[in-house]
């Protein structure tokens, strides 16, 4: 089957009518908790992970997914309304989007956030389609040393990117892939540090620790804060002006463009793409000057970013089957829990899976669009839900969605545990994100490691004998030696001064 | 919060040499056919190595600490404290009280205690939620969740 074929049968699912409504129902869902500061599409997801087991995997990827693309559009409505960031995301989206809705103008403000959302995330999609088949075919030429090293790039790439301190990321990974090995060895059958327990011998549950890490780490954060009541007005005219799309186009078109590839990188994702995007455009603007003081290219550039990334994000996790990022990662695990090994194959094998998904994000972005424009009121409501209430349902959910994930009170602890243990980390300015995704990734690193072992008896430099693998392991080199040549450089520096 | 950082730093130091000592129980195999203790073992070595570069650098403060305090201020942790009880109290007590009993209980803390509200609010949106999670999880999505002692599932 051609790509156009591929296609049109790819619409032919997305655009059934439970589908239809499932992609709805995760688009709204994505922008109410985009909108919703504090909570993520993250937690949203690993809430509604074990909801997915009873619907059909096509459904729930879409449904899913549109949390993830639907959460990019909600972060910008808070930043510009109350100038807090919805999503991590649409940090630098506050910087002009709130001076704007100072000025009176938050309608164009929330109106351009919505449009160039939505041009960016149809490119975003648009790119996908022509670049996964290529991308999935060259992944067909993977070995076990290919994979080893992509996926250690990928984590290495997640620490380095990351926020927080790269010492303190990397042994993040290295809990995460410890965790990562509880449970029946893959290759031997051996059970590793389940200590006789019953709920350890699968391994340590996706579920209960997206569920502990995102979901009870969250809602414990949220309590410690006084509560707070934010007063907020209605936009108005929310179309923007002639001279508001002149002064956009160029910023929408650049950060499409920036998103995508920031986004296809993995441990790139959505908050790294917006504000290279905004850099950007205040570095080739004629007028700098205007940034931060209301300049809609500040709003347009950034929002458009965004949600490019979010579609580029589905390039490696389609077809390579890596997650670029934590919400990658859940959908990885989402598709696993569905008995779905994404990679190059499954374009082949489920084509059905994997046309419905992309097709869907067309379908979700045109939603988004129809319905963030009307309903923007409303989403501005859910600013006003009190925590008290907030917090306990996201609690019920979780603990009832870990106990529904095998029906026991061991994965319960196990997101009890998680959950306290996430909340401590974050205290400690650890970043979890790359905790979880070597969560995700532990197992097929560990049996691609000692596979490649295995096929090349034992020679450890195989992984930079082979050109695709060596070209990984010299990135994975550049990322850990650059913050390491920086250290010594500052401490060095700090001596002599 | 440097004192907390110094301390967690010194709790991954432990946790490596923990995973190295346990994973002695497990196969190593040899570098062309790497057993099950392989991979605990590596990690093992590599946690412990950033973990005293992380000790290193916070006692010569060259890591800059993190701005705020470890610990939230007084009333934040008393409401974290008491959260975190409760999550605890209603895992322990699923499989006794059931899930009904504990959810009312959970938004009740929560909602008066916590969120300050009202008696009366707080009873009467305990009592709905209760009633909500009986019938989205019970009746609509069956989950077969414990009703407590004595009235099956």
């Amino acid at each position: 089957m051609d790509t156009y074929s591929s296609i049109i049968a790819g619409f032919s699912e997305s655009l059934q009518i439970s589908r239809l409504l499932y992609c709805l129902l995760g688009s709204l869902l994505g922008t109410i908790v985009g909108v919703i500061p504090g909570l993520g599409p993250s937690a949203t997801i690993a809430l509604l992970l074990p909801i997915t087991f009873h619907m059909d995997t096509v459904s729930a990827i879409i449904m899913l997914a549109g949390i993830f693309y639907g959460a990019q559009y909600g972060g910008s409505t808070t930043s510009i309304m109350v100038n807090v960031p919805g999503e991590s995301s649409s940090v630098v989206t506050c910087l002009d989007g709130y001076a704007m809705a100072k000025e009176g103008r938050a309608g164009p403000a929330l109106g351009m956030a919505a449009f160039s959302s939505f041009i960016a995330g149809t490119l975003g999609v648009a790119i996908l389609m022509v670049v996964a088949i290529p991308l999935g075919e060259f992944a067909l030429k993977f070995g076990p040393p290919e994979y080893f090293s992509l996926m250690l790039l990928g984590l290495t790439l997640v620490c380095y990117l990351g926020e927080k301190s790269f010492l303190k990321s990397l042994l993040m990974v290295s809990v995460g892939l410890l965790m990562g090995t509880v449970g029946l060895d893959a290759l031997s059958g051996t059970e590793r540090f389940t200590y006789g327990t019953l709920v350890l011998q699968d391994g340590v549950g996706l579920v209960p620790v997206f569920m502990g890490m995102f979901g009870i780490a969250e809602v414990l954060s949220m309590i410690e804060k006084p509560l707070e009541q934010q007063i907020i007005a209605k936009p108005k005219g929310l179309l923007p002006t002639k001279q508001d799309w002149r002064d956009s186009r160029g910023a929408i078109a650049r950060g499409s463009v920036i998103g995508f590839f920031l986004g296809v990188l993995p441990g790139g994702g959505c908050t790294l793409a917006s504000i290279a995007a905004y850099v950007t455009e205040k570095k080739l603007s004629r007028h700098p000057e205007k940034f931060g003081q209301g300049a809609i290219e500040g709003v347009a550039a950034p929002e458009a970013a965004n949600n490019s990334a979010a579609s580029g994000s589905f390039i490696p996790l389609l077809t390579l089957g890596i997650p670029a990022n934590v919400v990658a990662a859940m959908l990885l695990a989402a598709l696993m829990l569905h008995g779905v090994v994404p990679g190059p194959m499954m374009i082949k094998e489920r084509p059905d899976l994997f046309w419905g998904v992309v097709t869907s994000m067309y379908v979700g972005n045109l939603l988004l669009l129809l319905l963030n424009l009307p309903l923007i009121g409303l989403f501005t409501t859910f600013l006003r839900t009190p925590y008290p209430i907030l917090a306990p349902i996201i609690l019920v959910t979780c603990l009832i969605g870990a106990y529904s994930s095998n029906f026991s009170t061991g994965d319960v602890w196990v997101m009890v545990v998680t959950g306290g243990l996430g909340y401590l980390l974050r205290r400690l300015e650890f970043d979890v994100a790359p905790l979880v995704l070597a969560l995700v990734l532990g197992p097929q690193i560990e049996v691609a490691l000692r596979q490649s072992l295995n096929i090349n008896r034992g020679n450890l430099l195989v992984f930079f004998q082979r050109p695709i693998s060596l070209v990984f392991m010299a990135l994975v080199l550049m990322t850990i030696l650059i913050p390491l040549v920086k250290g010594i450089y500052r401490s060095g520096r700090r001596k002599l001064s | 919060m440097i004192r907390a950082e110094k301390v967690a730093s010194l709790l991954f130091i432990l946790l490596a040499l923990y995973v190295g000592f346990e994973s002695r129980k497990y196969p190593l195999g040899t570098l062309d056919n790497p057993g099950p203790g392989f991979l605990p073992l590596l990690l093992a070595v590599a946690m412990a190595v950033m973990a005293v570069l992380l000790a290193v650098d916070l006692w010569k403060n060259r890591t800059a600490a993190a701005p705020r305090p470890f610990w939230p201020g007084k009333a934040g942790l008393s409401k974290v404290t008491l959260t975190y009880a409760v999550i605890v109290l209603f895992t322990a007590l699923l499989d006794v009280t059931g899930y009904m009993a504990n959810i009312f209980l959970l938004f009740l803390v929560l909602l008066r205690p916590i969120g300050r509200l009202n008696w009366t609010w707080s009873l009467a949106i305990s009592a709905g939620a209760t009633l909500a999670a009986y019938l989205l999880f019970d009746q609509w999505l069956m989950i077969p969740l414990p009703r407590g002692i004595g009235f099956g599932h």
